[in-house]
C-alpha cells in the first residue's frame, strides 16, 4: 500500500488559513462545561483488582509471609530503601543472614501473577545488583503495584521468616488537588490486601528530609522548590494514613514506623556531631514535626486499639549517599555507619514478624559485653581503695 | 455523513504525559476522562527504556476498552516520547504526547507522527511549567486535536467489526523494536515503519503484541531487566515479513471478513423479507375471515330486531325505561286517589308492575351474562322468572282495599237512599 503524499502538516505556529474540518469535530472539541471532573479510572476493573488483592492476602497468610507496606510520595526513597535493605544482606559479611527470592503467589489472574513475579525477580536481582554497583533505581513506573516475596534465614536457631515487600508508584499517593476527594484512594490491589489479611502488617511511612537531589550541584537553588514538593509529600502521607484508617479493620497487630529518609541530607555521614548515625530522638522528632507537620500529627493521632509502644515508632534512615541515579561507594568507616540503618530496619521487621507468630525473636545476636579499658580498671581500683580507707 | 467523514473516528483524545513532582497526565478532547479510556499508568515508559536528550520513542499499544463495553475494535494508543527531567532531578524520566484512537480506524501515520513529535518538542522546550503544561501549550494541543480530526489524516476502516476478546485486565509485556533508520525532527519516518504501523492498526485483534515500542537505532539505554527475547532488530523481525506484505494481507483479510459479513447480512435480509411477505399474506387471510364473520353476524335475524348499540347507550336506555315505568306507576296512583275509581286500577297497576319486573329481569340477565353487557338489543330475552302467589307486589295496598270498601259502602248507602226517596 502506497502512502499518499501528506500535503497538509500540522504547524505549531498559527496558520492564517486554518484547515477545514468536518462539522462533527465541533461537538467533540467543545464539550459541555458543566460536567464535573471524574476521578481517574483505575487499572482494569475494580472487581478484578480487588480479587487479586484478596488472593494475595490469602496466599501470604497460607505461606506465612509478613507483608511490609511502604507508603510515600514520588521521589521519597521507597525503592532506594528497599534496594538498600536487600543489598545490605548481600554485602555485609557481619549480617550472617541468608536471603532468597520467594516463590510466586498463585493467583487466578495468571497474567498478573506472572507479571508481578517477573517484576519482583527483576527488582530482587537486577535492581539490587545495580544498587550495589552504584546505580540507584529510577523513578518507579510500573503500571501495577506488586509484592516482592523475600525469605531470610538467620544463622543459628533464629527461625526463617518470609516478607512480602510492596513496590508501588509514588504518584499513586500524591494528592489530587483538582478533584473533590483531594486525597487519592489506595489502589484496589493494596486496599484489598489490607482488608483481607488478618495478621499483623508492618507499615513504613517514608518522609524524605528533602525532595530534591541532595548532592546535586544545583541543590542549594532548589530549596524553594523543595518546600513545595515536601508539602505535597506531607499530604501524600496523610492521604495514605486516611486510607489505612478507612480500610484496615484489624489494626491491633500492625506496626508503623515513621521513617525520615535521606538523613544524609540533614547530617552528612562521618560528621563530628554524630548526628548521622546516632541522633537523639528529640532531633529526629523535631525534623519530622518541622518538615512533615500534617503527616506526623496524623501518625501520632493514629489509633491502633491497644496502643502498645512498639506499634508506632520514629526513626531516621539513609539508603546510601545518592545523587540522581548514582550511589557513592562509602569508605570503610562510613560503611559501618550506613549499614547500621538497614540492620536496624531488618531488626524491627524481624521482631514484628516473629511477634506476630507468637515468639518475638532477635534477628542479630546481641553484641558481647565490651572488654574493660585501662580507665575502667583504674576507676575500679580507685573505688576499692577509697572504700578500704573508709571514704 | 459523507464517505470521507466516515473514515474519522467518532472521538479522539490527546493525552500528554509529563513529570512535575511525579508522573502526571493531561487529557485534551474531554473535560472528564471517558470510561472507555485505559488509565494513564498503562501508557508511557515503564522502567524499561531510558531516553537520552535528543532521543524519541514511538508507542503503539492496543488495549481493551476500560469500561468493558463490547464495541468493535480496541482502544489504541499512538504516542511519541522524549527525554525529560522531573522537578526532583534526573531519575530516568520522560515526557510524551499521544492520541487515543478507539475502534477500527486506520490513521495516516506520517502526518500524525509529525504532529505528535512537534508537540513533544514544544513540551520539552517551553511547554511545561512547575504545575503542568503552559496555557500556550494548551492552545496548541487543542489545535492539534482539531487537526487530527481532519479527514486527510484517516484512511478508512482498519479492522473487522469484532470486539476485543475479554481477558485479564493486566496488560501484556511490551516488545521493543530497534529501528534501522533514525527518526526525529526533520527526518520523518521510513516507509517501512509507516507500513508497519499501518499493519499493526489493521491486524486482527489478539494477533499482535498489545504494546510495541519503536526505538532509535543506537545508544538505547534498556533497563537491565529487559531480556533480549523481547527486543527485535527492525520491523521485519517484528512482523515476520515485509511490512507491505503483512499490511496487504491484513487488508485483504479485512475485506474478506467484511464481504462474508455482508453476504450473511444479505441472506438474513432476504429471509426476513420472505417472512414478512408470508406474514402479510396470513394477515390478509385472517382479515378476510374476520370480515366474513362480522357480515354474517350482521345478517342474522336477532341482530335485525334491534340495532346494535354501545354499552353507554344501553345503560342510558335502561335508565330511560326505568324512569318511564316509575312515572307510569306514580301517575296510576294519583288517578286512583283522586277519583277513587279503583275498578281495574289495581289490576292495571299490578300488570304494569309485573311488566316492569319482567323488563328489569330481562335486562339484568343480559347484563350479567357470560358475554358481559350486551352490545345490542339483539340478545335473546331471558326467561321470565316464576311469579309467586305470595309476592306482595301483586296485592293492592291495604289503604286501597279500605278505600274500596268505604267506597262500596258509600255507593250502597247512596243507592239505598235514592231508592228510599223514590218510595
Amino acid at each position: 500500500m502506497t502512502q499518499t503524499p501528506h500535503s497538509k502538516k500540522f504547524e505549531l505556529e498559527l496558520n492564517p488559513h486554518p484547515v477545514a474540518v468536518p462539522d462533527q469535530t465541533v461537538e467533540h472539541s467543545t464539550p459541555p462545561i458543566d460536567e464535573p471532573p471524574a476521578p481517574p479510572s483505575r487499572l482494569g476493573t475494580s472487581e478484578s483488582a480487588a480479587r487479586v488483592g484478596r488472593q494475595l492476602a490469602a496466599q501470604m497468610d497460607e505461606q506465612g509471609y509478613h507483608p511490609v507496606v511502604i507508603f510515600g510520595s514520588s521521589a521519597s526513597g521507597k525503592s532506594s530503601l528497599l534496594t538498600s535493605l536487600l543489598a545490605y544482606l548481600q554485602v555485609d559479611d557481619g549480617a550472617k543472614i541468608q536471603v532468597r527470592l520467594g516463590e510466586p503467589f498463585a493467583l487466578d489472574d495468571e497474567a498478573y501473577g506472572e507479571w508481578a513475579h517477573t517484576e519482583a525477580t527483576g527488582f530482587f536481582y537486577r535492581s539490587v545488583e545495580e544498587f550495589i554497583g552504584g546505580k540507584a533505581h529510577a523513578a518507579t513506573m510500573s503500571p501495577n503495584p506488586f509484592f516482592i516475596p523475600v525469605v531470610i534465614k538467620p544463622h543459628g536457631d533464629a527461625p526463617e521468616m518470609k516478607f512480602a515487600f510492596l513496590e508501588s508508584r509514588g504518584d499513586w499517593y500524591n494528592p489530587e488537588e483538582e478533584s473533590n476527594e483531594f486525597f487519592q484512594r489506595l489502589r484496589e490491589e493494596i486496599s484489598s490486601v489490607l482488608v483481607n489479611f488478618q495478621k499483623g502488617i508492618s507499615f513504613l511511612h517514608i518522609a524524605p528530609y528533602t525532595q530534591v537531589m541532595t548532592w546535586d550541584e544545583s541543590a542549594p537553588s532548589q530549596q524553594s522548590r523543595d518546600v513545595g514538593l515536601r508539602q505535597k509529600a506531607d499530604l501524600a502521607l496523610v492521604g495514605a494514613l486516611n486510607s489505612y484508617k478507612a480500610v484496615r479493620v484489624v489494626k491491633h497487630r500492625d506496626t508503623h514506623l515513621f521513617l525520615v529518609t535521606k538523613w544524609d541530607a540533614h547530617a552528612p555521614p562521618g560528621g563530628n556531631t554524630g548526628s548521622f548515625s546516632a541522633p537523639s530522638i528529640e532531633e529526629v522528632t523535631a525534623v519530622a514535626r518541622e518538615r512533615y507537620p500534617r503527616a506526623y500529627a496524623a501518625f501520632l493521632n493514629l489509633s491502633l486499639e491497644n496502643q502498645e509502644p512498639w506499634q508506632k515508632q520514629l526513626m531516621q534512615y539513609c539508603s546510601g549517599v545518592i545523587s540522581g541515579r548514582s550511589v557513592s561507594r562509602p569508605s570503610a568507616e562510613l560503611r559501618t555507619q550506613i549499614y547500621r540503618y538497614p540492620r536496624v530496619l531488618w531488626t524491627w521487621l524481624y521482631a514484628n514478624a516473629t511477634r506476630d507468630d507468637g515468639q518475638q525473636q532477635s534477628l542479630f545476636p546481641r553484641p558481647p559485653p565490651a572488654l574493660p579499658t585501662f580507665t575502667d580498671k583504674l576507676n575500679r581500683a580507685l573505688a576499692k581503695f577509697l572504700h578500704w580507707i573508709g571514704v | 455523513m459523507t464517505e470521507e467523514s466516515a473514515r474519522v473516528p467518532e472521538q479522539l483524545l490527546l493525552e500528554v504525559l509529563y513529570f512535575a513532582g511525579g508522573i502526571r497526565s493531561k487529557l485534551y478532547g474531554a473535560t472528564a476522562r471517558p470510561e472507555w479510556v485505559p488509565p494513564p499508568e498503562q501508557i508511557g515508559l515503564q522502567n524499561d527504556v531510558y531516553l537520552a536528550p535528543g532521543q524519541f520513542a514511538i508507542d503503539f499499544s492496543r488495549f481493551r476498552f476500560a469500561d468493558d463495553v463490547v464495541r468493535p475494535g480496541a482502544a489504541h494508543w499512538f504516542g511519541v516520547y522524549g527525554y525529560a527531567k522531573d522537578l526532583y532531578g534526573d531519575r530516568g524520566n520522560f515526557c510524551g504526547v499521544g492520541l487515543w484512537v478507539p475502534g477500527v480506524r486506520l490513521p495516516d501515520t506520517e502526518g500524525l507522527f509529525d504532529m505528535l513529535l512537534k508537540l513533544v518538542g514544544m513540551l520539552q522546550k517551553s511547554g511545561l511549567t512547575e504545575t503542568g503544561p503552559s496555557s500556550e501549550f494548551d492552545d496548541i494541543a487543542e489545535r492539534a486535536l482539531k487537526f487530527a480530526y481532519g479527514c486527510e489524516n484517516w484512511l478508512g476502516l482498519a479492522g473487522p467489526l469484532r470486539a476485543a476478546e475479554p481477558g485479564s485486565t493486566y496488560g501484556a509485556r511490551a516488545t521493543y523494536v530497534v529501528l534501522e533508520e533514525p527518526f526525529g525532527p526533520g527526518t520523518g519516518l521510513s516507509a517501512d515503519l509507516v507500513l508497519a504501523i499501518d499493519a499493526l492498526f489493521s491486524s486482527p485483534i489478539g494477533l499482535v503484541t498489545p504494546r510495541i515500542l519503536f526505538l532509535p537505532p543506537t545508544d538505547i539505554n534498556f533497563d537491565s531487566r529487559i531480556t533480549s527475547d523481547r527486543v527485535r532488530q527492525g520491523v521485519q523481525r517484528l512482523l515476520g515479513g515485509s511490512p507491505k506484505s503483512v499490511l496487504v494481507r491484513s487488508l485483504l483479510s479485512i475485506h474478506s471478513d467484511l464481504a462474508s459479513e455482508l453476504e450473511s447480512s444479505s441472506t438474513a435480509l432476504r429471509l426476513a423479507e420472505a417472512n414478512a411477505a408470508q406474514f402479510e399474506e396470513d394477515a390478509k387471510l385472517v382479515r378476510e375471515k374476520y370480515d366474513q364473520l362480522v357480515a354474517r353476524l350482521k345478517e342474522s335475524k336477532i341482530t335485525a330486531l334491534l340495532p346494535p348499540m354501545p354499552k353507554e347507550e344501553f345503560f342510558e336506555k335502561l335508565e330511560d325505561i326505568l324512569r318511564e315505568y316509575l312515572n307510569r306507576l306514580t301517575a296510576a296512583r294519583s288517578r286512583e286517589q283522586s277519583n277513587l275509581q279503583l275498578e281495574g286500577g289495581s289490576a292495571k297497576v299490578a300488570t304494569e308492575l309485573n311488566t316492569i319486573k319482567q323488563q328489569l329481569n330481562s335486562l339484568l340477565s343480559n347484563a350479567n351474562s357470560k358475554h358481559g353487557v350486551p352490545n345490542s338489543w339483539s340478545q335473546p330475552e331471558a326467561p321470565l322468572p316464576p311469579v309467586g302467589i305470595s309476592e306482595t307486589s301483586e296485592m293492592p295496598p291495604w289503604w286501597m282495599l279500605a278505600a274500596g270498601a268505604v267506597g262500596l259502602i258509600v255507593a250502597g248507602a247512596t243507592v239505598w237512599w235514592v231508592l228510599g226517596q223514590g218510595a
